[in-house]
């Protein structure tokens, strides 16, 4: 692989979401310099495939953007992805076969949470960083020393729902939670967020988002004389809920975490999608977001890579292109050494990523907050049917 | 016994154990302690799938019920890794045996269906339970250590010694009495019975060993792994686990080889699917996993057990053929009873047809009775009702004196009822030589036993490769086999399709079984031959006994020969 | 008692489609005597294609034909894979053969579909009120439309002579072959019909439910469980079980908990394999004679 000669200097920092990267001047050099290996683990297939592969795309689609922008500091970019099918055995011999290749500088994964704690104590004993793609609060809390987390908090997310609720004079609630780790560990979460907020939970379902239809929860959660709905649940729990509810002719309004952000949400839920209040991050709203906003410029960077027609990058590639930006960063700066790059990456400042702006330091390896969060609901556009409005 | 042959081949699943010793780089150690430790479960599986011929879907069930009682044990009760995982391997056993008790109960494919509910049923809960830490399972469990060893290596290590352990003892046990009895159990049921084995009890103690199996893999992965979660045992890796078994074959190293081609392909296309040219690799991983999978089952059904014959075969050729006398029986110790076995007035029915109606037998020790009649005329029902083969429905039948109508086959052939079938029942997939043990505990009863009966130089030859009538006479030998001298010996048409020189054998040995005396019961076509041999005949028609007493006076009858020419309004 | 009639009326739906998986498995299971645990692939794949057609504005009728010509394709390839198997007759493996193909069809989904998940076109489904009990109407056309095609599939294979000399092959394929009943070619109409039901169960489990490219394997053991319900050779009876199973599934989820209904139901599906064996065991056991016990 030979790199091409570099022509713009500014491009060469690498991915499109380091370009915000202070400090980091790139040295065009000659050719034949070998490639920067970076590892990645992520669930393309299995159950975790949902949030997995959009990821994966979106890695993919940097690295090229990479390379043919010059690589970093003249080295191009060699990308070992491999697929963990949700399988905690296989994250573990995939996450070890790229920590043994001694040219693979860090490693991207996995998706799930249950593959990503079993791979966060190899990275810690290879001394090889791992930017974790999963949320569960046991990755970073306490922080290991070579485990990076970059989704924003479940926590971070409850609160700015809760918040809406209180100015909403929500006072009692039903919670839907699926039946998988992200659901489990959610349901803790807003039962302490709900506590905070003084907002009683009269009724928690936990539910399969692979049932066929969840239409009796809903009986038995509305007989229970709730103000609102809360759905944390993988695809496709919220729109399972959304059908349920206009089946029963529930109208009351509804509140739910990031992954009801997509089409087949807005579909399944139809017109009572307006009264669906969804957390979640700028890149789903990207035609929203003002151009002052740090998050602006990675976002549209990255919508740049994907075909006009066809899908569009959601949350879940925004966080996989946060975490790649954030290793090509500090690969920039530090170099191919392991642990320089986990250095360089624990200092690092005001990163601005689709998802918000990240800061690390030794005590936080969970790196962004609330600010990059959006609050939005279905509507019905004259012209464009049904899509996002923001709410706040 | 000279012709047995030590087979040391287990001692091969040491290799990588020693490799494991020296090789450094942790993702080999990885794949390779996966594939020891799978192999531990994919073993433990063949033993319940091929010898016992029960297919469990639910081996990584026993994997997760001892992995959880380690991970428990040692999380909550700070128990060492060691004895956490003996009572993670013991928990798991206990757990198969009363599994076992209940879903035994389905056949073949049902069960395989039962195990594949209970594996499914099992992960919801492991996934919705919080003292097994839900979906994300349980984190920070102590790694293996093994001085002098990296902590990549330690596991592997370990997995190898114990798959190589796990074989040997599942090789011992498939050559002792036990083995052979699973193994007659999966090609029948009453062949096994007959002998004296219990079936139940059979299946119950292979599926529980099974369990002991997965549970020690179980407990090896959360050592290797230092986490368990509900996703290491989904229904996914239990058919991961039987693809390997079937890949292996028969053969129990085999197994371990299945074990290596299934987790080898499967490393070797997720490493290389990071190249496809789509997006969608995991779409791909699936589509290549199916694929294998019907390759081998359509096209390889021998797995990799038919590379193993081509060399066994060579060796089977040269057996002892060294004289060895025939078998002498001990006597039957002396009875009190005056006839050693009477049925006395048997009625069966199938649906509304009675096969028997009212037919009594009384059978003296060293007498020989044959009963004859017609086709259809419910001989056959009559000596399978004596065997318990079919549940009695009306009627009495003691042996010794003491009712044994309550007793399933097994327990009637432990009190002294030896049979051999109208429908031969040898194991095909056995040796001659196993055949025959399989009748007893002591080997050096079965080279008279065969000598007996002229098998003597077949005896290391596959039972499906001998002729009909030499398969007739296995069954006999396995009788002549057993460690008591049979007090009742049921015979079903034993002379059909026999040669003249081979009838002449099975005379010899009737007359040999009535000398030590055995009770006999003889059903038989060949008039000519009854006549030689039986001291008294009894005749059914229709289920309904026509006629009784001595050969020469009795074939002379009227009622017998109407019988015989079908004048079927007779019923005297 | 209101909330137990709108459980009864939200298992309806479901149920329905679930007796149109478990007709697939017994149809099949009677001809060639395998369990096709792949039938419920087909029809999410059916149930896949049918919502693509549907948002790509193809009209009714066209996504119909859609849904059953792919379960169609996918089925007579399952048939080629597991029914022409080796030369050994072979229940397990010919199992774990369609267990394969199970996952080809899943990866073949995931490949064409990815894992967006797919519902119908935007639009308000008739709700009928009555009391406090809502039934999406949609609901209803469509366990209605689910009977329609049960009746009329029953009424085939138990009333017709081409009916009967499919469910006689796998009784005695002897006698089958002897009566000149051509056994292949049944055993390919045996699966082309559980095609048939799984198009239209496609169908009906897109306008009612979300079609993903995993929603095989949970509607695979559920109808599976359902075919068991009825006995495994019943047509019918795998009909009435599959109204069951949903209303059951339905009621476990109202009155105890919705992650209790996966367990419960492998549960209840153990429960159901093993009536048969104590039932056995039941009859075996008879009274010991008198006699004995007075000596």
């Amino acid at each position: 692989m030979i790199p091409r000669p570099s022509i713009r200097p500014l491009a060469i920092t690498g991915a499109a979401v380091a370009l915000t990267i202070a400090g980091t001047t790139a040295i065009p050099s000659a050719q034949g310099n070998a490639p920067y290996v970076i590892g990645a683990v992520l669930s393309e297939s299995g159950e975790g495939a949902n949030f997995g592969q959009p990821s994966a795309d979106a890695i993919r689609r940097l690295v090229e953007y990479t390379n043919s922008h010059g690589g970093v500091k003249g080295h191009k970019i060699e990308l070992k992805l491999q697929d963990d099918g949700g399988n905690t055995q296989q994250a573990r011999a995939a996450f070890s076969q790229l920590a043994d290749d001694k040219n693979v500088v860090g490693i991207i994964g996995s998706s799930a949470s249950p593959a990503s704690l079993a791979i966060a104590p190899v990275a810690d004993e290879k001394k090889i960083v791992d930017l974790t793609l999963a949320s569960s609060p046991r990755l970073s809390n306490p922080p290991r020393p070579y485990v990076f987390q970059f989704p924003v908090p479940t926590a971070l997310r409850a609160k700015a729902l809760f918040d809406e609720m209180k100015r909403r004079k929500v006072a009692k609630i039903a919670v839907f939670v699926s039946i998988d780790d992200y659901g489990q560990v959610s349901q803790k979460i807003l039962e302490d967020g709900a506590k905070a907020a003084g907002i009683a939970i009269a009724d928690t379902e936990r539910f399969n988002p692979a049932a066929p239809n969840v239409d009796s929860e809903i009986t038995r959660a509305k007989g229970a004389g709730v103000d609102a709905f809360i759905v944390f649940s993988q695809d496709p729990g919220s729109a399972l809920v959304a059908k349920a509810m206009v089946n029963q002719g529930v109208t009351t309004p509804a509140y739910a975490d990031s992954p009801a952000v997509n089409e087949g949400f807005l579909r399944a839920a139809g017109a009572s999608s307006s009264r669906w209040i969804i957390v979640t991050t700028n890149i789903d709203v990207a035609d929203l977001v003002p151009k002052n906003d740090p998050s602006y410029k990675p976002i549209h960077t990255l919508m740049g890579l994907y075909p006009a027609k066809g899908p569009k990058p959601n949350h879940f590639s925004g966080t996989g292109a946060d975490a790649y930006g954030v290793l090509i960063a500090a690969l920039a700066k530090a170099g191919p050494d392991r642990v320089k790059i986990r250095d360089t990456i624990e200092t690092m400042k005001g990163f601005a990523g689709t998802t918000g702006t990240y800061n690390f330091s030794p005590q936080v390896h969970q790196g962004v907050g609330a600010e990059g969060l959006k609050l939005v609901s279905g509507a019905v556009v004259t012209g464009r049917g049904l899509t996002w409005k923001l709410v706040r | 016994m000279s012709i047995r042959r030590a087979n040391a081949w287990w001692l091969l699943a040491l290799i990588p154990a020693v490799a494991a010793c020296i090789i450094r780089a942790p993702y080999y150690l990885v794949v390779m302690g996966t594939i020891g430790i799978d192999a531990i479960a994919a073993v433990g599986l063949a033993i319940t799938l091929r010898k016992a011929g029960q297919p469990s879907l639910a081996q990584t069930t026993f994997m997760a019920i001892g992995a959880y009682t380690a991970s428990l044990l040692e999380l909550n009760a700070h128990w060492p890794l060691a004895a956490a995982g003996i009572a993670g391997i013991a928990v798991a056993a206990l757990a198969a045996w009363i599994i076992g008790a209940i879903l035994l109960n389905l056949e073949g494919l049902y069960f395989a269906l039962g195990t594949l509910a209970l594996n499914a049923a099992a992960v919801a809960i492991f996934r919705n339970t919080g003292i097994f830490g839900n979906d994300a399972g349980l984190q920070d469990l102590s790694p293996l250590r093994v001085p002098g060893l990296s902590s990549d290596q330690a596991p592997t290590v370990v997995a190898w010694v114990l798959a190589a352990l796990g074989l040997y003892l599942a090789v011992r046990l498939d050559r002792s009495r036990f083995g052979r009895g699973l193994r007659m159990l999966r090609e029948s049921a009453k062949v096994t019975q007959s002998v004296g084995f219990d079936p139940a009890s059979l299946k119950r103690s292979a599926f529980t060993l099974s369990g002991a199996y997965a549970g020690a893999a179980g407990v090896l992965l959360t050592a290797q792994l230092s986490v368990v979660n509900p996703s290491l045992f989904s229904l996914g890796n239990s058919i991961a686990l039987l693809a390997m078994v079937i890949t292996g074959g028969e053969a129990l190293l085999g197994t371990i080889g299945g074990a290596i081609v299934i987790v080898v392909v499967h490393e070797l296309s997720r490493s290389w699917l990071q190249y496809a040219p789509v997006t969608l690799a995991g779409g791909i991983d699936l589509v290549v996993n199916g694929l294998v999978l019907i390759l081998i089952l359509r096209f390889w059904p021998r797995g990799l057990t038919s590379i193993a014959a081509l060399f066994s075969r060579r060796a089977r050729g040269g057996a002892a053929t060294a004289t060895v006398a025939p078998a002498v029986l001990d006597g039957v110790a002396a009875q009190d009873a005056k006839p050693v076995l009477q049925a006395r007035d048997i009625g069966h029915r199938f649906g509304g047809v009675y096969a028997v109606d009212g037919a009594s037998l009384a059978v003296e020790a060293g007498q020989v009775v044959a009963v004859i009649g017609p086709n259809g005329a419910g001989k056959t029902t009559l000596l399978s009702v004596i065997g318990g083969y079919h549940p009695i429905q009306r009627g009495e039948v003691d042996l010794g004196g003491a009712p044994v109508d309550d007793l399933p086959p097994f327990r009637r052939a432990r009190r002294g009822i030896a049979a051999t079938f109208q429908h031969m029942e040898v194991v095909q997939q056995m040796t001659v030589w196993e055949n025959v043990l399989a009748a007893g505990t002591h080997a050096e009863r079965v080279e008279p036993a065969l000598a007996a009966v002229d098998l003597l130089g077949a005896a290391e030859t596959l039972v499906s490769d001998l002729s009909f009538g030499q398969q007739r006479m296995v069954e006999l030998a396995r009788v002549l086999a057993r460690d008591e001298t049979p007090r009742v010996l049921l015979m079903d048409e034993p002379a059909s399709g026999l040669s003249q020189p081979e009838r002449a054998v099975l005379a010899g040995v009737i007359r040999r079984f009535a000398a030590a005396g055995t009770a006999v019961v003889l059903v038989e076509h060949d008039v000519a031959f009854v006549a030689r041999i039986a001291d008294r005949i009894l005749v059914l028609d229709h289920g309904v006994p026509i006629a009784e007493g001595e050969p020469q006076t009795l074939l002379r009858e009227q009622v017998v020969i109407d019988a015989y020419l079908g004048s079927a309004t007779v019923h005297a | 008692m209101e909330s137990f009639v709108q459980y009864l009326v939200n298992g309806l739906a479901v149920g329905g489609v679930y007796s149109l998986i478990a007709i697939g498995y017994v149809v099949v299971f009677r001809v060639v005597r395998i369990v096709n645990i792949a039938q419920g692939d087909l029809l999410a794949a059916a149930t896949l294609v049918f919502l693509w057609l549907m948002n790509a504005q193809a009209g009714l009728p066209a996504a119909i034909a859609g849904a059953v010509i792919t379960a169609l394709i996918a089925s007579l390839f399952v048939e080629r894979i597991a029914v022409t198997a080796g030369t050994a007759y072979d229940e397990l493996r010919a199992f774990l053969l369609t267990l394969a193909a199970s996952q080809l069809i899943q990866g073949a989904m995931l490949l064409l579909f990815g894992t967006q998940y797919l519902t119908m076109p935007a639009s308000s489904p008739p709700i009928i009120v009555v009391g406090n009990i809502h039934v999406n109407g949609i609901y209803l056309l469509v366990t209605a439309l689910v009977i329609v095609a049960l009746i009329g599939l029953v009424l085939f294979l138990e009333r017709t002579p081409v009916g009967w000399a499919m469910l006689a092959t796998a009784d005695d394929p002897l006698a089958a072959r002897l009566c000149a009943v051509p056994i292949r070619r049944m055993g390919i109409l045996a699966f082309a019909i559980a095609a048939l039901v799984a198009g239209i169960g496609g169908a009906a489990y897109g306008a009612v439910a979300i079609g993903s490219w995993n929603a095989g394997t949970t509607l695979s053991t559920a109808g599976f469980a359902a075919a068991v319900l009825g006995g495994m050779t019943s047509p019918s009876r795998a009909a009435i079980g599959g109204f069951i199973l949903g209303i059951l599934q339905a009621l476990v989820s109202g009155y105890m908990a919705s992650y209790l209904q996966d367990p419960l139901t492998f549960v209840f599906l153990v429960v159901v394999l093993l009536l048969p064996a104590v039932a056995r065991g039941l009859r075996r056991r008879r009274p010991r004679r008198a006699a004995a016990v007075a000596a």
